[in-house]
């Protein structure tokens, strides 16, 4: 029975990732090994299949809902089921939200958990932040709290995105915190709820150029490109000086 | 007239298309998804670095959304439903009956496959990306690549019922 570095290796083999010094290894094997040559021709048979299975919309006219989408004729369109949840918190706008550092604990049933303020510096959610890779979450297969994307502010602060879902399921909250010297803050939160309109009444949907809560936030931050691995890297090895 | 980014957005759909049904394992959610990344895309123009791998970006834009998709489905416990997945196979792919259910039945069980395995399966065998550039557009070690991709050969054969020789 083959370990599942051999099927790995096997694999790298058929994707053609070997160096040529293991690729010639791996072709003695093969000589020797009827198993292996089956494992290959099923690997290779099941990535014909994978390519043929969705191949479709590389033969086919784009459609013009989506041509027209990317000629502006569908500018706009937000993701259905996203619902900015208009209460306490982002009541009015969200020039108010951005900015606004709130030092003290928001509270009550409904509540983001990510909330406008300073970060405690002890706490895992600075942890998080100060030393996260992007995509790195608080808890196991991304759940929890999760780094999305890392950019630089007008301001030239950095800038990480992140979001959460709550305990029970039912909101998913966006924020943006930047570093302010030593420390982290909070400067944007949008919870949305996870629950469609007749699941719960006391929602409003967002609407119009509102839709978009984070990319409004983007915008008046002037947030730059977002930052690759290896700049976000740098960034942490420096403790995201960037002078 | 078109500027140079809408113009090579426009010419990466067919791939973001291609991506998407093999994420959503149907091509009309794939195309809500595309049409989803597209206006993300356009929003956030001013961010992408002339010179870089558009579809890198593209990508990445849409593996974001359909991650966002997938926790707000698995909070609502909604599955993607393989028979009307099944809808949207216009007949395009395969000329004989028993290559589109074959071709179906691949649909259907790569839908089945944790996130994080189908993402790298689809980005490797579907997309022709190299490990590194999954690893780099996953923000994931290369090692970790090959493993998820490892396991998703693995039990997708199994879903099929093709156990792999090992």
């Amino acid at each position: 029975m083959k370990t599942e570095i051999d099927m790995i290796r096997l694999g790298a083999y058929v994707d053609g990732e070997l160096s040529e010094t293991d690729r010639a290894e791996v072709e003695a094997r093969l000589d020797h090994s009827v198993e292996d040559r089956l494992s290959v021709a099923q690997m290779r048979e099941m990535d014909l299949r994978l390519a043929l299975a969705f191949r479709e919309p590389i033969d086919a006219p784009i459609p013009e809902a989506l041509v027209a989408c990317v000629q502006g004729g569908a500018r706009g369109f937000a993701m259905p089921g996203w619902r900015a949840i208009v209460g306490m918190g982002l009541a009015a706008s969200i020039a108010i939200a951005i900015g606004a550092v709130i030092g003290g604990q928001l509270s009550g049933p409904g509540q983001p958990v990510i909330i406008v303020g300073s970060v405690a510096s002890d706490g895992a959610l600075s942890s998080l932040l100060e030393t996260g890779a992007t995509g790195e979450s608080l808890g196991p297969d991304r759940e929890g709290v999760t780094l999305m994307s890392t950019f630089l502010d007008g301001a030239g602060r950095p800038c990480r995105e992140i979001e959460n879902i709550d305990t029970g399921g039912f909101n998913l909250t966006r924020a943006i915190a930047c570093r302010n010297g030593d420390a982290w803050s909070v400067e944007f939160t949008a919870a949305q709820s996870l629950l469609t309109a007749g699941e719960r009444e006391d929602y409003v949907a967002a609407s119009g150029a509102g839709a978009d809560l984070l990319g409004s936030a983007l915008d008046v931050l002037d947030a730059g490109p977002v930052l690759g691995p290896s700049e976000v890297s740098d960034l942490i090895s420096r403790k995201w000086s960037v002078e | 007239m078109a500027s140079a980014f809408e113009t090579d957005l426009l010419a990466s759909i067919p791939r973001l298309r291609r991506f998407a049904y093999s994420l959503t394992g149907s091509l009309e959610e794939g195309d809500e998804l595309v049409q989803a990344a597209c206006e993300r895309a356009l929003q956030n123009a001013s961010k992408f670095r002339p010179g870089t791998r558009m579809d890198s970006w593209l990508f990445r834009i849409v593996q974001n959304l359909w991650l966002d998709d997938r926790r707000r489905a698995s909070s609502r416990g909604v599955a993607v439903d393989p028979d009307a997945a099944g809808l949207s196979d216009g007949g395009l792919s395969a000329r004989h009956a028993e290559d589109r259910m074959m071709l179906q039945r691949v649909r259907e069980a790569i839908v089945k496959l944790p996130k994080e395995q189908r993402l790298v399966l689809v980005l490797v065998t579907v997309e022709g990306l190299s490990y590194r550039q999954v690893a780099e557009m996953l923000e994931t070690p290369i090692g970790t690549v090959m493993s998820r991709l490892s396991r998703a050969r693995l039990q997708l054969a199994a879903l099929l019922d093709e156990p792999r020789v090992q």
